[in-house]
């Protein structure tokens, strides 16, 4: 009788602290799963644009399909299928690091395009943006715009006088080196002519696609010349070059010959230039959020603010986009003269818990 | 019979009471004198636990990088913005008055008129470091216009200081916590909040100074709350007792015991916060429910041996002592455990916890029988059974009546209580799986969510960051490519910063010299180009940016990114919303995560990513580290020291009852009685901090011994010879009526906490009021009807004896 009782207050105990152990074993995987999935980074699915201050977009293009391209730090490219609504997005990597991306340019099909960058990085797609391939460059220094003459060939410029060609897609790079001077832009007015604007008032010229290329201004290190960011032309005649706190410098014979000091009105810097197709209107962007258009030589401000400095604008007849510093990215739907923020308005302030 | 040659502790202390009686009046003598150097005073970096590596980066930086305690003034416009000659001036002034404050780092002082807070400029052949407004702010409309111009442009580098909405300034700086003396630390910044602020500029002011701070606000009223609930436990247990003679002896006792536990306090020299003030006078509060459980026995054996008080002292102190030792070391392991958590704080309120109650054993035990054998008999008019039911007494008298006979009586509803018995503690296991640990929100849990400390936390944190945790990045020596100007580790610093802003809205901002002075610098060299905003190709240019900004900031300012000219180590400082549990349990996992990308090791053993083998990621440093460290350990020490303690009372309850089975269900009942505790807090929002852990551990011992003095009330009814539904109703009429009275002379004290100014004494008092409950209901129904339903061996044996009285009770007169 006394066995049978004392089996029965042991088991009961027992039982009571098998519970407590089961428990305290248990509190170990609950403290594991309050690590609920962090806000991972979209995928491939397109989402609505957050406002991501920590971020800054360099480069912009819009296919003739009507996708928009964007690329920026750490590698990050975004596209964009309806007009700038949503927007999917990617981190591409070179030897496992994930360099800023400064230019993405695609050939006139639409389909055969390039991205630049930082460490030499040249990304490459074949179809309109959707999948990227590194490919060797052959280069290290950052490469800070590319520029494409069609699906063969192409074009970047960047740092320590890099000068970047090819003519095979992009299987070989030819390097072009002068001095140790920084080129920030390029633009070709045909398949054969193109400038390169960079450091010190420098331009490079080349008539032959890339294959060499001549010094035209500048050229030599100098305390009063000022670089050059930004280079666009209208028209095969007309060309404008931008540069630091509004130097600026204007052909009209086909850039033959260049004269500084023309235009006026805007004294900040500017970092793009893009001509929008159809009208021919040249739009500059640059410097604590200037972005507007030029009017009989001088600088017309858009509607539409921001403080953040705009360092590419791509515009077609449909839709124009302006993006840089802080997460900016900019949309026009009437021809550049209203801009306003296609990301999810960010909070001045959060709600705390309480 | 006072001769009888059988050993019988109550006789050992009473043969040599007069030399026992006068060491124990000595050594208190000396313990009060011990006990007029305990102080009042806060150690901040005691609530972490020491060995913590979180705590030891934090150590080994936080004269470089800035102390863990951080004072802000916001100052808030209701009208307009800050760009404002008045807002202005105020912010200036803020940031002057912070500047005097007594223990503030002067190298540690940002806001926007100090000339620490700069915006790089390019000029033709420099690069120039300009303060926003020093050492002048601007007076003339265009001088108004062009700051807020340049801090609009400047704004995410200024996130810390400015708000978005323009509305809002921060004054922050950085204190040395030795050096505050935290009542007119306080009584100095509502000087200055007074001061500055006006109609339009409101002030509010955060940080963990002002926190510990308000604690010397309160201190009068806290003392004051001390003294009412002293009356009140005097009163209660007066009305409890009936004023019947030697009515004060507990308190007597307690007061004893207070003035060992105060003493020990002194001697070892821990000083007691404010807030913290609730701990002595729980562990008082126990002592004298001990010495009324002592006393109350006492009485009902001079009734049983005629009024003469040897035999009944004697009686008592052996039936007394083995129960109350037992309890009594519960209540120490329930505490002692809590020291070996590594914080300061903790292992000394745990030793000075123990010594208290460990001097209650000798007060109660020894010191109360000597002091009675020395008096006259207390007058005892009529035994307890036939006073009349009145007042309180009466009260409890017809409580206990009613439910004295409910262990024995077989039915439904003592079936009932034991398996709701057992769905508590199913209810209770879960609850402890589910403890939370670390903070629930911004402001501190010590005050009310709607208390000036908090309103104005919670306003700052509105518009600001206002916890900040520490990477250190410690590498090789410069000018190893794999120093911290290294390309590598400048990406691996600026990756970081990426990583954390793109997954983790708790962080406003990540600062590192490679996004914050490297990446801005590299830009300005290359005519501001934002496209060289990044981090420099070579370390020959990161080193002469490092120089650059050497040569071109105030002294200290360099330190707070790279604390020496070797270049080997970085501070990487990440800005939260707030230091809650969850915000620095996912930024930890964060960090992981992001160094085994970013530091780990492909097939080989090979770095992934190359030149970075000799860099190591040290996390986390800062306030935030500090929390996480706290929070690591206290869920570990919280559930350690729960499971000491149920093996401690596992053991002294076998080896008190001499059976294994005994141990383990008073092992079932502590489960019982005590995770009652996680019921209570899940369900009030209430976290293991370090603020609640040793009162949640004190808690735990707090009510073992109702269990154990009726358990040993009933065996020894059982070993005098009644039957055991006899015993039950016996040793429930003396047992239940003591813990009946104690309860409520504890209630009756821990009620007064209730209306502290301090959330926390309410919290704290409402889950002891609680656990008391839970503890007293399984001490007398749960445990009671236990044995009256499965009449366990290790009482049922001394039946079974044949009713023969062991040894220890050969002293007994009867």
């Amino acid at each position: 009788m006394a066995r049978r009782r004392f089996v029965t207050v042991a088991g009961v105990a027992l039982a009571w602290l098998a519970l407590f152990g089961v428990a305290a074993w248990l509190g170990i995987p609950s403290r594991a799963a309050l690590a609920t999935a962090a806000g991972q980074p979209a995928g491939a699915t397109a989402r609505r644009l957050r406002l991501r201050t920590w971020e800054n977009y360099y480069g912009v293009t819009i296919l003739r399909s009507g996708r928009a391209i964007v690329v920026g730090d750490k590698g990050l490219v975004m596209t964009s299928d309806d007009e700038g609504r949503t927007w999917t997005r990617e981190h591409l990597l070179k030897d496992h690091i994930d360099y800023d991306l400064y230019s993405v340019a695609f050939a006139q099909d639409g389909r055969q395009g390039w991205a630049v960058g930082d460490g030499g990085s040249i990304f490459h797609s074949s179809d309109g943006g959707t999948t990227w391939h590194l490919q060797e460059s052959n280069a290290s220094a950052g490469l800070l715009k590319v520029a494409v003459i069609d699906a063969q060939r192409a074009c970047a410029v960047g740092g320590h006088g890099t000068v970047l060609c090819t003519n095979d897609g992009g299987t070989t790079w030819h390097l072009h080196k002068f001095k140790d001077f920084v080129f920030f832009d390029l633009a070709f007015t045909d398949s054969n002519n193109g400038w390169a604007v960079g450091e010190f008032g420098t331009t490079l010229h080349t008539a032959d696609g890339g294959k060499t290329w001549t010094l035209q201004t500048g050229g030599h290190r100098s305390a009063t010349a000022s670089p050059y960011f930004a280079i666009a032309f209208t028209n095969a005649s007309n060309g404008f070059a931008f540069g630091l706190n509004g130097v600026d410098m204007v052909t009209t014979d086909g850039g033959q010959s260049w004269q500084t000091g023309k235009l006026s009105g805007e004294p900040r810097s500017i970092f793009a230039a893009a001509t929008a197709p159809g009208s021919g209107q040249l739009f500059v962007a640059g410097a604590d959020g200037t972005l507007g258009a030029l009017e009989q030589g001088k600088f017309a401000a858009a509607a539409g603010s921001t403080k953040n400095s705009i360092i590419a604008i791509a515009l077609t007849p449909a839709y124009g986009l302006a993006v840089g510093r802080s997460g900016t990215v900019l949309r026009s739907e009437d021809h550049g003269k209203h801009w306003s923020p296609v990301t999810s308005s960010g909070p001045t302030s959060w709600q705390v818990r309480r | 019979m006072r001769n009888s040659s059988s050993f019988s502790i109550g006789e050992v202390i009473l043969r040599f009471r007069a030399p026992i009686g006068i060491l124990l009046t000595a050594i208190t003598c000396f313990m009060i004198y011990a006990a007029a150097h305990v102080r009042i005073g806060t150690s901040f970096v005691g609530l972490f636990p020491s060995y913590h590596p979180y705590i030891a980066l934090n150590e080994r930086y936080e004269n470089s990088f800035g102390g863990a305690e951080t004072l802000a003034f916001m100052l808030r416009v209701k009208h307009g913005t800050i760009f404002n000659e008045t807002s202005l001036r105020k912010i200036q002034e803020l940031n002057r008055a912070m500047n005097r404050l007594p223990g503030v780092n002067h190298e540690e002082v940002f806001s926007l008129a100090s000339f620490r807070v700069t915006y790089v400029k390019t000029e033709a052949g420099a690069l120039i470091n300009n303060p926003y407004m020093f050492p002048k702010v601007p007076t003339t409309a265009a001088g108004i216009r062009a700051l807020e111009n340049n801090v609009e442009v400047h704004q995410d580098a200024l996130r810390q200081l400015v708000s978005h909405d323009l509305k809002s300034a921060l004054v922050m700086a950085s204190f040395n916590g030795s050096r505050i003396k935290y009542g007119q630390f306080f009584n100095d910044v509502q000087g200055i909040v007074h001061r500055y602020q006006d109609g339009n500029n409101r002030i509010f002011v955060a940080g963990e100074p002002m926190v510990r701070g308000w604690g010397y606000h309160y201190l009068y009223r806290i003392i004051l709350i001390i003294l009412i609930s002293l009356a009140a436990i005097v009163l209660v247990h007066y009305y409890g007792i009936r004023g019947v003679a030697r009515w004060w002896a507990p308190l007597m006792t307690g007061s004893c015991s207070a003035a060992w536990g105060l003493g020990f306090t002194g001697l070892i020299g821990y000083r007691f916060d404010p807030v913290m003030l609730v701990i002595p006078f729980i562990l008082t509060a126990r002592d004298v429910s001990h010495g009324i459980q002592w006393q109350r026995r006492f009485y009902s054996e001079i009734d049983l041996n005629g009024g003469d008080v040897y035999p009944a002292v004697v009686n008592t102190t052996n039936r007394m002592l083995p129960p109350g030792l037992v309890s009594i070391l519960a209540d120490i392991s329930g505490i002692i455990f809590v020291s070996f958590s590594g914080i300061p704080v903790l292992h000394d309120i745990a030793l000075t916890g123990a010594a208290w109650v460990a001097s209650s054993l000798l007060m109660v035990f020894i010191f109360q029988p000597i002091v009675m054998s020395y008096l006259p008999p207390p007058r005892v008019e009529n035994a307890p059974e036939q006073r009349p039911a009145g007042g309180l007494e009466g009260l409890v008298d017809r409580f206990v009546g009613r439910f004295i006979e409910f262990p024995v009586r077989p039915g439904i509803a003592r079936t009932v209580i034991l398996w709701g018995a057992a769905a508590f503690v199913v209810f209770g296991l879960v609850s402890g799986q589910r403890a939370e640990v670390g903070y629930l929100t911004v402001g501190t849990p010590l005050y009310r969510p709607h208390s000036k400390v908090n309103r104005d936390i919670q306003a700052i944190a509105n518009y600001f960051p206002v916890d900040e945790g520490w990477v250190v990045l410690e590498t090789p020596s410069y000018p190893s490519t794999q120093s911290v100007l290294g390309p590598a580790p400048l990406r691996l610093a600026d990756d970081l910063r990426y990583y954390l802003r793109e997954r983790d809205p708790n962080v406003i901002q990540v600062v590192s010299f490679a996004s914050t002075i490297e990446k801005p610098f590299n830009q300005m060299f290359h005519y501001g180009n934002p496209k060289f905003l990044r981090i420099p190709d070579s370390i020959q240019l990161a080193g002469n940016f490092w120089y650059l900004f050497l040569a071109g900031t105030a002294p200290g300012e360099m330190q707070r990114y790279i604390p020496t000219s070797s270049a080997k180590a970085t501070c990487i400082r990440i800005l939260l919303r707030d230091h809650t549990y969850k915000t620095l349990h996912r930024l930890l996992r964060e960090i992981k995560d992001f160094n085994a990308v970013h530091l780990g090791t492909g097939p080989g053993g090979k770095p992934l990513i190359p030149g970075l083998s000799k860099v190591k990621s040290a996390y986390l440093g800062g306030i935030a580290g500090l929390y996480a460290a706290a929070n690591q350990v206290l869920k570990r020490t919280d559930f350690f020291n729960l499971a000491l303690t149920l093996i401690a009372v596992g053991i002294f309850c076998a080896i008190e009852f001499r059976s294994p089975a005994a141990g383990l269900l008073f092992v079932a009942a502590s489960v019982l009685a005590n995770f009652g505790a996680f019921i209570y807090m899940n369900a009030r929002g209430l976290t293991l901090t370090i603020d609640t852990i040793p009162v949640v551990s004190l808690g735990i011992g707090l009510g073992i011994d109702y269990g154990i003095y009726t358990m040993s009330a009933i065996r020894d009814e059982v070993i005098r010879g009644r039957e055991i539904t006899e015993a039950v109703t016996s040793a429930m009429r003396v047992t239940g009526q003591a813990v009946l009275n104690v309860l409520l002379v504890m209630i009756g004290g821990l009620s007064v906490w209730l209306f502290s100014p301090v959330d926390f004494h309410v919290r704290m008092a409402q889950l002891l009021i609680f656990l008391m409950v839970t503890n007293a209901i399984t001490g007398v129904i749960v445990l009671p009807s236990f044995v009256s339903r499965f009449r366990p061996n290790f009482i049922m044996r001394y039946a079974e004896q044949g009713k023969r009285p062991p040894e220890r009770t050969a002293a007994s007169m009867r």
